[in-house]
């Protein structure tokens, strides 16, 4: 059976979207989101009913403060991780920085988002997207400007005789503040609107999409979903950097595993967290 | 004994019922004298104290009409203080144990007696107090709160220092400092500290960590006193630490502008970011659903149209497969449900 099953899959085609580094930075994400939200959001609506039963399941508030610290060097890592990949991908000039296939928004993404608001209201195709869409360039900068902006502030409130030593101790204040908002802004909205619907959330990826598990995504589901792309890379005859036989091996088992339990723990964080944030508005 | 002679012939000489009730009565009396006297303790007090409907029968004349003066003490609240094996008397000093009126010099402010009744034993807590601000205020025109105003009278709880419970700190807090100081209570539970500690992590600080508890200060930014204050836990504190503004109200209103700048910014960001977060999330994927269902037909139609797509996409993809022993066995009855789809 397993010879067959290699057999199988041995045809088939995929497109390879994400390296094991994006991978693995992807879990880091999702594993120090959770953990600093879940430790963090009892203490900012301390009089919701559920804070103290939450804040005693997790060992308290000293608990729960060095899990909040051991996550946000999670948060560390996979910022300054990506930030060094970055700043590797030009220096050894691996790409450009501004073209097609890059992160960095440019003219493209605003003539995609016109093209957008035009297919909604009927009046013209759905645009053809690059390997970024403008909606993931949106999520992944708003990500690592919230990192900086809730790990500064957090550094500032983690060390604040350090803090008082540079600043008055009324910036231990204006830190709070931002911190709180900053985090109630990206779980709240960056993360429940933006990123769980636009990537997870979609028709096509409902519950979970696959491509940020496994790397790799079906040849026509790609072809559907990034034209643009595909058709330059076509022109460009570079199509087989990134079209390759679907993995096989051990591995995938256990890629498909992770992404499994993954998929189902995050699905569940994400509506727990979701009502946590929504009961303190509405109670 | 007399109830051995319940069966026996009366006695000859008959005593009326008045007067055997007066002798009873007599002798009731004259016993609980001689019991309060001699006793000189809780059971003799509580005889009359213990009654919670016991007022004073001689209120003071700056008690309004109508009104008592409640002189009920809860008996099973000052046993469980900490104070359970005192006398009353040890306290209330200079009382005679006669009814009514028991104070020798009735002219002394009963406050001055409170005060002057703890001093016997708490020395050093009373020398302490004598420097607050609070003492200071109850000298000038007796407005300051003395011991008992903090700490209650008949129902003193034990405190252990260094090893409350969050609950105990948080209550004492609340009971003791928040009845007059409600607004710096009120905004001192927005703040980090309160909340760590209502949430149970007794570390926290709360009002008497930072302003001392017989000694209370008022902190003020950049004191040497204040930084003194911030050290017991964060013993790098500078100067400039003690800056940090600890009671402020839940929006901010009295914060420093640029706190107040910070929180605007970021409350108008969230709610413009929440409203076209949604509205545009919403549009997206009504259109991308309509979008992926339309092909399917019109109507609730799509939605059959769809599973019946799931229904051919996973024959087509198990048909598709290379012979495994496991296809043959289900083709068979896979080909009927979808003859009849």
């Amino acid at each position: 059976m397993a010879a067959g099953t290699d057999a199988r899959e041995g045809v088939r085609l995929v497109y390879r979207r994400f390296s094991a580094f994006h991978r693995f930075n992807h879990y880091l994400v999702m594993i120090s989101f959770f953990g600093l939200v879940l430790t963090g959001i009892p203490l900012k609506f301390k009089d919701s009913v559920w804070a103290e039963f939450f804040m005693d399941l997790i060992g308290g508030v000293e608990g729960a403060g060095f899990v909040h610290r051991v996550m946000a060097v999670f948060n560390f890592t996979y910022f300054f991780l990506e930030m060094g990949y970055m700043a590797w991908y030009v220096a050894a000039r691996k790409g450009p920085l501004f073209g097609p296939d890059s992160i960095v928004p440019g003219k493209k993404d605003w003539q995609d988002i016109k093209g957008m608001f035009r297919w909604f209201l009927g009046k013209g195709p759905k645009p053809r997207f690059n390997r970024f869409t403008y909606w993931e360039k949106f999520d992944f900068w708003s990500l690592m400007a919230g990192t900086v902006l809730i790990g500064g502030t957090g550094l500032m409130m983690w060390f604040p005789e350090f803090t008082a030593s540079l600043l008055p101790g009324v910036s231990l204040n204006v830190a709070l503040v931002l911190h709180s908002n900053e985090a109630f802004l990206a779980t709240g909205v960056i993360f429940i609107f933006v990123h769980f619907f636009s990537a997870h959330g979609r028709p096509e990826s409902f519950p979970a999409d696959e491509v940020i598990f496994s790397g790799s995504l079906p040849l026509d589901h790609y072809i559907a979903d990034r034209p643009a792309e595909y058709e330059n890379r076509l022109r460009a005859g570079t199509l087989d950097q990134v079209v390759r036989p679907a993995p096989t091996g051990p591995m995938t088992r256990v890629n498909s595993w992770l992404m499994a339990i993954f998929s189902v723990v995050a699905l569940f964080a994400a509506t727990y967290t979701m009502l946590l944030v929504v009961w303190p508005l509405l109670f | 004994m007399n109830l051995t002679g319940v069966g026996l012939p009366r006695p000859r000489r008959r005593v009326s019922r008045v007067a055997a009730s007066a002798a009873f009565s007599a002798i009731l009396m004259l016993g609980l004298f001689v019991g309060v006297a001699s006793a000189q303790d809780v059971e003799g007090c509580l005889i009359c104290h213990g009654d919670p409907n016991f007022t004073d029968p001689t209120p003071p004349e700056n008690l309004e009409e109508g009104e008592d003066l409640s002189l009920y003490v809860d008996a099973e609240k000052f046993l469980g203080s900490v104070h359970d094996e005192l006398k009353c008397s040890d306290c209330h000093k200079g009382f005679l144990l006669t009814i009514p009126n028991h104070q020798i010099d009735v002219d002394k402010d009963f406050r001055q007696v409170a005060i002057e009744a703890c001093e016997g034993c708490h020395q050093e807590a009373f020398q302490q107090y004598q420097t607050s601000e609070h003492a200071q205020r109850f000298y000038e025109d007796q407005a300051g709160p003395i011991c008992i105003s903090c700490h209650g009278s008949h129902a003193i709880r034990r405190v252990n220092l260094g090893e409350e419970s969050a609950d105990f700190k948080m209550s004492m807090a609340r009971d003791s400092c928040g009845q007059c100081h409600e607004d710096k209570f009120e905004q001192a539970s927005h703040e980090f500290h309160f909340k760590a500690l209502s949430l149970g992590y007794e570390r926290a600080a709360t009002c008497f960590d930072c302003h001392g508890f017989h000694d209370n200060l008022a902190l003020t930014s950049g004191e040497p006193e204040t930084v003194e204050a911030c050290r017991q836990c964060h013993p790098g504190a500078n100067k400039g630490f003690t800056y940090f503004q600890m009671h402020l109200q839940e929006g901010f209103q009295d914060a420093w502008w640029g706190v107040r700048a910070v929180y605007y910014l970021f409350s108008t960001l969230l709610v413009v970011v929440l409203v076209t977060g949604i509205a545009y999330t919403t549009v997206h994927f009504q259109k991308e659903t309509r979008t992926m269902l339309g092909v399917f037909g019109r109507g609730a139609g799509r939605l059959f149209g769809f599973i019946r797509h799931l229904e051919e996409e996973s024959v087509k993809e198990r048909e598709g497969r290379p012979n495994g022993p496991e296809d043959h066995s289900n083709d068979k009855p896979e080909n009927d449900h979808r003859g009849m789809l």
